[in-house]
C-alpha cells in the first residue's frame, strides 16, 4: 500500500497519507533536528569557538555558512511570496495551483532564516531582547529585523492563512476526514459568493502591497554587504539588485523542484500542468541569464577597481584558489539557462528537466553565497593582516542539517494535513449563494479596515521617527526604548487590516441555495 | 492657555498637535544633549577647552617594534589569554597589535612591524552598522563598546577596515598566576561579545577625578603618556593627547609633514596618526 494515497474520494486532490514511509521520513528528520540541537548546545556550552569561524584579520571569517544560509532562506521566502503575488496580481491561472506551495515555502523559509541568525549570534538572548529595544536605523540589520523577519513573516502568514481559510471551509463542507482541523482553520468562512469576492479583493491589494515590501526588505539584506566601504568585494550599488535576482532565481528553482516532487508524490498531474513548468522553467532560465550578466558586470568592474586589494580579490575568485568554486557555480547557472531557455523557445516542457535545473541552480546558489560572504573576509584585507581560511566544523553542518530537516519536516506535516493545491484555482470551490451583505455592515467593515490600516501606518511612522530620533542622530539609541517594536507593530497592523477586512463578522446567512 | 473650546475646534486640534510634535522634538534634542552632558560629566573637562578630541600619534622613526605596547595593553585591559597554538591564533585578542610590513606598499617607510590600536575613527564604519548601539562614538571622539548590550553579531568586526575588533570566541581565561593581577579598573568581558581598544578611557576618567580632588589642572604633559601603551613605550614613540588643543604634542605631530593616517582614502578619518621614518642619507 502506498503511503501517499487518495483521501478517499472526497476530492481529486490527494494529501500525504500517514503511513510507514511518512513515519520513517519523520523519524530521520527528527533525528537530524536532534543532531542540530545537540550541535547548537555545544556552541552555547563551549562558545562559538566550536565553529570554524574566527576573528577577521586573525585567520578567519567572522561570518560563515550560517549567514550564507540565512541569506538563502530569506531569498526563498522572497521568491515564494513574490511568485504568489505576481500570479494573483496578473491572474496567471496556469501557475495558480503552485501558489500554495510557494506560500508555505515562504513561511517555513523565514522560520529557518530566523534560526540561522540566532545560531550565528554570540549572545542570542541579548539579541532577542536588545534588537526590539535598541535597533537603530543606521544599521541594515534594522531592516532585516523589522521588515524581513517581522513584516515578511507576518505577511507570509497572513497570505497563507487567508487563502487556506477558503479551502478549509470547502473541505469542512465536504465532510473531509479530520474535519475539525478544517472547521477550525476556516475561522467562520462560509464560502458565500460575497466572501469570495472580498477574498479576491484582499488578495489583489495584499499582492500589490507585498511586492514592493518584499523587494525593499530583501534589498536591506543586500545592503548588509553593499554598504561596506572597507570590505573589498562587498561595497557596490549592484549588491542589492544582485541579491534580489539571485534570490528570485534560487527561490524559483526550489519552488519548481518542490512542485515537481509534490506533483509526483501526490499525483497532482491534472492540476500542476506541464505548461506551468514551461512557464516557470522559462522564467528560471531568463533569471539565470540575467544573474550571469550581473556576475559578469561585477567581475569585469572589479578588475578595474581603484583598490589593488579588490582587483586581487577578483582575480583570486575567478582565477585563484576560489576558481573551481566560481566556475562550478557558473556551470550550475549556464547549463539550466541554456536548457530552459531552449525548451521555452521550442515550447517543449519537461518536468524532470525543470526540476533538475532547479536543483542545479540551488547548488550554484549555495556556492555563490559562500563566495559572496567568505572570500572578502579571508582574502580582502586592506592591511597586511594574515590571510584567513574557513572550513565549517561538524557543529555548523549539524545545525544547518537540523534547520533544513526542521523545515522539511514542517513542510511534510503541512502536506499531511492540508492540500498542496488551492481548491479555488482548480475550479472546485463553488460559492454558496447568499443574500448580499447589508450596506451598514459593509460600511462598518470598511471603517474597521481603514482604521486598522491608518492606525498601523501612524504607528509605523511614529515608530520609525522615534527609532531614527527624528533624523537628528540616527546612530544613537531610539528616542523611546522599544520604538523599533512600534515600527514593526505598525507594519504588522497595516498588513493585518487585510485580516480585519476578511474576518469582520458577516451578517447571519439568510438564504442559501445549492 | 488652551481651553476646552480650543481643543474642540479644528484650529485648536492642529495647535495642540503642533505643540505635541515640538515637545517630542525638544525631548529628542534634550535627550541628545543630556547624553553629551553625561559623557562630559563622566569624564570631566580635559582642561583644553570645552571638549577634547582624543587622538594618538605614533612616530615610526622612534618605534623599535619591541612589542612592549602590546604586552602593556593586554595587561592593563585584562585581555584574556586564548592559547598559544596555531589553532588558537584565530581567536586571539590584541587591542594593540603589530601589523606586518608590506614591501610593495611601503609609502610610510614603515618599520618591520607597525603598532596598531583601534583608530577611533571620526566616521567609524563599525559604529554605523552596530544594530543595537552597543558601540558608539562619545562626544570626545572615543569609539566606545558597551559590553553588556553587545549581541555578538560581529557586524562591527566585519565592517572595520583596520581589523581592530575582537570577539570572545569562548569564556575568557587567564593563567592561574595572572588571576590576582587583573586590573580592577577594567571589567572583564564575557564569552560571545566584541571588545576593542578604548584608548585606556578608564585612565582618562581616573586622571580627571584625581585632578578634581587635588584641584590640579590637567596639562598636556599629564596626557602624553596616559594610555598603557604610551606609558610603556621605551622609545617614547607613542603620544596621546587632545587633537582639539593646537598646542598639544599630538596636534603638533599631526601637523608634521611626516604625518599620515592609514587607509585615508576610505574617509573614516582615523584619529591615530603615523609619522613616517625620516629618510637618512647614511641609510
Amino acid at each position: 500500500m502506498s503511503a501517499w494515497d487518495s483521501t478517499g474520494g472526497v476530492a481529486p486532490i490527494r494529501m500525504a497519507r500517514f503511513g510507514v514511509p511518512f513515519i520513517a521520513a519523520m523519524l530521520v528528520l527528527a533525528g537530524l533536528v536532534a543532531l542540530g540541537g545537540y550541535g547548537y548546545l555545544q556552541q552555547r556550552l563551549h562558545g562559538d569557538i566550536v565553529t570554524g569561524l574566527r576573528t577577521v584579520g586573525k585567520g578567519g571569517p567572522a561570518w560563515g555558512v550560517y549567514i550564507c544560509f540565512d541569506v538563502m532562506f530569506v531569498g526563498f521566502a522572497f521568491a515564494g511570496i513574490s511568485l504568489s503575488a505576481i500570479v494573483r496580481l496578473f491572474r496567471i491561472h496556469t501557475l495558480w495551483p503552485i501558489t500554495r506551495l510557494a506560500e508555505v515555502l515562504a513561511v517555513l523559509s523565514l522560520l529557518m532564516a530566523g534560526i540561522c541568525v540566532i545560531a550565528d549570534l554570540g549572545r542570542p538572548l541579548h539579541g532577542l531582547l536588545n534588537l526590539p529595544l535598541y535597533a537603530r536605523t543606521s544599521s541594515p540589520f534594522f531592516g532585516t529585523f523589522t521588515l524581513v523577519i517581522g513584516a515578511g513573516l507576518t505577511a507570509s502568514l497572513i497570505y497563507l492563512f487567508l487563502d487556506e481559510r477558503v479551502d478549509s471551509a470547502w473541505w469542512a463542507q465536504q465532510g473531509a476526514p479530520r474535519g475539525f482541523v478544517f472547521r477550525w482553520s476556516a475561522l467562520g468562512f462560509r464560502n458565500t459568493a460575497e466572501e469570495m469576492r472580498r477574498h479576491r479583493k484582499t488578495s489583489f491589494w495584499l499582492s500589490l502591497i507585498l511586492l514592493p515590501l518584499m523587494l525593499l526588505s530583501y534589498s536591506t539584506l543586500g545592503f548588509v554587504f553593499g554598504i561596506q566601504g572597507g570590505r573589498p568585494g562587498w561595497f557596490g550599488a549592484l549588491q542589492a539588485p544582485s541579491f534580489v535576482i539571485l534570490a528570485a532565481m534560487s527561490g524559483l528553482g526550489l519552488i519548481i523542484t518542490i512542485a515537481a516532487t509534490a506533483r509526483w508524490l501526490l499525483d497532482l498531474h491534472e492540476f500542476i500542468t506541464e505548461r506551468a513548468f514551461l512557464w516557470l522553467g522559462s522564467a528560471l532560465g531568463v533569471l539565470a541569464l540575467a544573474y550571469m550578466y550581473l556576475l559578469g558586470v561585477d567581475a569585469l568592474t572589479s578588475r578595474y577597481a581603484s583598490s589593488a586589494v579588490q582587483r586581487d580579490l577578483a582575480v583570486e575568485i575567478t582565477q585563484g584558489g576560489y576558481a573551481p568554486m566560481f566556475w562550478g557555480m557558473f556551470a550550475c547557472y549556464l547549463l539550466p539557462a541554456i536548457l530552459l531557455v531552449y525548451r521555452g523557445l521550442r515550447r517543449a516542457p519537461s518536468v524532470v528537466v525543470a526540476a533538475l535545473c532547479g536543483v542545479l541552480v540551488n547548488v550554484g546558489a549555495v556556492v555563490n553565497r559562500y563566495l559572496i560572504v567568505v572570500p572578502s573576509q579571508t582574502r580582502g584585507q586592506l592591511l597586511l593582516w594574515p590571510k584567513g581560511s574557513y572550513a565549517p566544523t561538524w557543529v555548523e553542518y549539524a545545525v544547518l542539517s537540523g534547520v533544513l530537516a526542521l523545515g522539511t519536516m514542517l513542510f511534510l506535516i503541512y502536506l499531511q494535513w492540508f492540500p498542496a493545491v488551492p481548491m479555488e484555482t482548480v475550479g472546485l470551490v463553488m460559492p454558496v449563494q447568499a443574500a448580499k451583505e447589508g450596506r451598514s455592515r459593509a460600511r462598518l467593515r470598511m471603517l474597521a479596515t481603514w482604521m486598522t490600516l491608518i492606525f498601523g501606518l501612524a504607528l509605523a511612522i511614529v515608530g520609525l521617527a522615534l527609532s531614527a530620533r527624528f533624523g537628528t542622530r540616527p546612530e544613537g539609541d531610539p528616542l523611546v526604548l522599544g520604538s523599533p517594536v512600534l515600527f514593526l507593530s505598525g507594519v504588522v497592523c497595516m498588513l493585518g487590516s487585510a485580516v480585519v477586512y476578511e474576518l469582520f463578522p458577516s451578517a447571519k446567512l439568510q438564504q442559501t441555495t445549492g | 492657555m488652551t481651553t476646552i473650546r480650543d481643543t474642540a475646534t479644528r484650529r485648536g486640534f492642529f495647535g495642540r498637535a503642533a505643540s505635541w510634535i515640538s515637545a517630542i522634538a525638544a525631548r529628542a534634542s534634550a535627550s541628545s544633549a543630556r547624553t553629551l552632558e553625561m559623557d562630559i560629566a563622566e569624564g570631566g573637562s580635559p582642561g583644553h577647552g570645552p571638549l577634547a578630541k582624543w587622538g594618538m600619534a605614533i612616530d615610526l622613526d622612534l618605534c623599535t617594534a619591541c612589542g612592549g605596547c602590546v604586552v602593556a595593553c593586554a595587561s592593563e585591559n585584562n585581555v584574556p589569554s586564548t592559547g598559544l597554538t596555531t589553532a588558537d591564533a584565530g581567536t586571539s585578542i590584541a587591542w594593540m597589535g603589530l601589523l606586518p610590513k608590506d614591501d610593495a606598499r611601503d609609502e610610510l617607510e614603515l618599520p618591520e612591524l607597525l603598532p596598531m590600536p583601534c583608530m577611533h575613527c571620526e566616521d567609524a564604519p563599525c559604529v554605523k552598522v552596530c544594530p543595537v548601539n552597543a558601540t558608539y562614538q562619545n562626544p570626545e571622539g572615543l569609539v566606545v563598546q558597551i559590553t553588556d548590550r553587545c549581541i555578538g553579531c560581529r557586524y562591527c568586526m566585519v565592517a572595520c577596515p583596520y581589523s581592530r575588533r575582537f570577539f570572545n570566541w569562548k569564556e575568557p581565561e587567564w593563567p592561574e598566576t595572572y588571576r590576582n593581577l587583573l586590573n580592577p579598573d577594567v571589567s572583564t568581558r564575557p564569552e560571545g561579545v566584541i571588545e576593542k581598544c578604548s584608548f585606556c578611557s578608564h585612565r582618562i576618567r581616573k586622571l580627571r577625578e584625581e585632578s578634581r580632588v587635588n584641584e590640579h589642572t590637567i596639562t598636556d604633559a599629564d596626557l602624553q603618556r596616559l594610555p598603557a601603551c604610551a606609558q610603556t613605550c621605551p622609545a617614547n614613540a607613542i603620544v596621546f593627547g587632545d587633537l582639539n588643543d593646537p598646542a598639544s604634542q599630538v596636534s603638533r605631530m599631526a601637523a608634521s609633514p611626516r604625518s599620515s593616517r592609514l587607509l585615508e582614502h576610505l574617509g573614516a578619518k582615523p584619529k591615530v596618526i603615523y609619522l613616517a621614518r625620516e629618510r637618512r642619507q647614511d641609510g
